[in-house]
């Protein structure tokens, strides 16, 4: 799955609920899944990480549509090389 | 067990913890402050099997520290109800608050304790105040200029202003939000002090309320807010409380500490009527460092970490430079901290020598030096409760 249609997916199964949620809200949400990823990236086993991520990848889809960002558009930064030096892999010092 | 933002369906658990909690009557002005604050995001709420076991306030903060605004996150209004009190629920809340602080990239947490015990053992310590000042009204001098009231449409960003300029003098004062400022808008006495060189800017404001005392033809004058950016601001915020010698008994106002207002009386007629303590713990330590101001011409380096299994302790190096510091991964530690050093440390409540008399630092004196050079500045203060 590409991200514009993960965003997409994520729009028909929660935007509605979002909507209602608002920014602020959706944001907590966001940071509430950060602190599960960091958990189980510190202290999880394999199967708690693969949830993770991919619940914060759900909570970050869902904070972009709401924000007005289309994620595959903000990807784009990183699709041509490191955007500070353009390189692949990126050259910039340290 | 997880701490998870509140949903609408939760305000009405949320009142009752509220008023069961702080004694608070549930009336509208309740349930509409806490309906706003829940949408905003700031009331997060630990879940146990289906129920809400808790809830607090996690806010998005920042607190003035060497004149630069450092992110926090502010807790407030924890409250566990009594169904659900000695179990380690309100523990469990905190620890999981510093994950979400971490997650959200705010350097410190800061709040105001009910009870020391509790946060302390999670990382909390004393790391400010915030004092309430009392003077009889006729005693105070008035030697200085007159304010005038402060109701043009210009006044009130200009107040605000002028309090900003104050606060980031301060360590430890709130970047005061929108709620707060809300609040003081709603106060129906404004007195201002323009600054004569810069048209538009005020050296000095007062937020004023008038309490009755009970039983006596006498009030109570409250500077709710103030502040004055320069000697002549402070002479004229005195002349306006001094002016009500003949009807107000007291003037009541929060002051730094040591208090300015002391510096403008004749004699000693200032009294502390009430202390808060505030507690900071430690969490994004190199976000901490890098939005923190430090004492301008001084260059040093020391190396570091703390005991803290709740987040990244390094082994670091600080360099402090041009005002600045900066935390980076450096192998070796010359400093050892507790947990608990890290918020008295940061926000200048306490020097490194003092934390390390108290058992709650450890390292070479030539080290701590340094670091006492580093956090120096003036008794950290906050002007505001939330
Ligand atoms: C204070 C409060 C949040 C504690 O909740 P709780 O879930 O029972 O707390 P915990 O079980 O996690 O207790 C942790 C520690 O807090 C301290 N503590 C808890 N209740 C306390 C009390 N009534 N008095 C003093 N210390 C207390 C104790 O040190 C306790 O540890 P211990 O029992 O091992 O000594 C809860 O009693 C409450 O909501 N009280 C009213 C509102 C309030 O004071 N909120 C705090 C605002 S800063
Ligand atoms: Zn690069």
């Amino acid at each position: 799955m590409d991200l514009a249609a993960f965003q997409a997916q994520m729009r028909h199964l929660y935007g509605e609920r979002d909507a209602e949620r608002g920014l602020a809200r959706t944001f907590a949400w966001f940071t509430e899944e950060c602190g599960e990823l960091s958990r189980a990236v510190f202290r999880g086993d394999d199967d708690d990480r693969l949830t993770e991520f991919g619940d914060v990848l759900a909570w970050l889809a869902s904070l972009a549509d709401q924000a007005g960002v289309d994620l595959a558009e903000a990807a784009r930064r990183y699709a041509e090389g490191c955007p500070r030096c353009a390189a692949a892999p990126c050259a910039c010092r340290r | 067990m997880r701490l998870r933002p509140l949903e609408a369906g939760d305000l009405d658990v949320a009142l009752v913890q509220i008023a069961t909690s702080f004694g608070r009557a549930r009336d509208d002005a309740l349930a509409e402050r806490t309906r706003s604050r829940l949408a905003d995001g700031q009331l997060w709420g630990l879940e146990e099997d289906g129920t809400l076991a808790g809830h607090c306030r996690l806010l998005p903060g920042a607190h003035w520290l060497g004149g630069r605004a450092v992110p926090t996150l502010d807790v407030a209004s924890l409250a566990v109800p009594p169904e659900h009190r000695g179990r380690g629920v309100a523990s469990a809340m905190m620890r999981e608050a510093v994950t979400v602080g971490l997650a959200r990239g705010d350097g410190l947490s800061v709040l105001y304790p009910s009870t020391t015990r509790l946060y302390r053992r999670l990382g909390w310590e004393h790391a400010g105040s915030l004092t309430r000042y009392r003077v009889p009204a006729r005693v105070v001098p008035t030697p200085g200029p007159t304010l005038r009231r402060g109701e043009e449409p210009t006044d009130w960003p200009a107040i605000r202003d002028c309090h900003t300029a104050f606060a980031a003098t301060l360590s430890g004062a709130a970047v005061r939000g929108e709620e707060r400022w809300e609040e003081l808008a709603a106060l129906a006495h404004r007195y201002v002090l323009d600054d004569p060189g810069a048209p538009g800017r005020l050296e000095a404001y007062a937020l004023v309320e008038h309490e009755p005392i009970p039983g006596s033809w006498q009030h109570t004058l409250r500077l709710t807010d103030w502040a004055a950016t320069t000697p002549r601001g402070l002479a004229a915020l005195a002349t306006f409380a001094g002016s009500h010698g003949t009807f107000a008994r007291d003037v009541v106002l929060v002051d730094v500490a040591p208090p300015r207002w002391a510096a403008v009386l004749g004699e000693q007629d200032l009294d502390a009527t009430g202390g808060l303590a505030w507690m900071a713990r430690g969490l994004d330590l190199p976000v901490a460092i890098a939005h923190r101001g430090f004492p301008a011409g001084l260059g040093l380096a020391v190396t570091l970490r703390v005991d803290d299994d709740a987040l990244p302790s390094g082994p670091w190096r600080l360099e402090v430079a041009d005002g600045r510091g900066a935390l980076t991964a450096a192998p070796g530690a010359d400093v050892r901290l507790t947990a608990r050093a890290v918020g008295p440390l940061l926000t200048g409540f306490r020097s490194a020598s003092e934390l390390a008399s108290l058992g709650l630092l450890r390292g070479p004196g030539e080290a701590l030096a340094l670091l006492d050079a580093a956090f120096a500045g003036p008794p950290p203060v906050m002007l505001d409760f939330f």
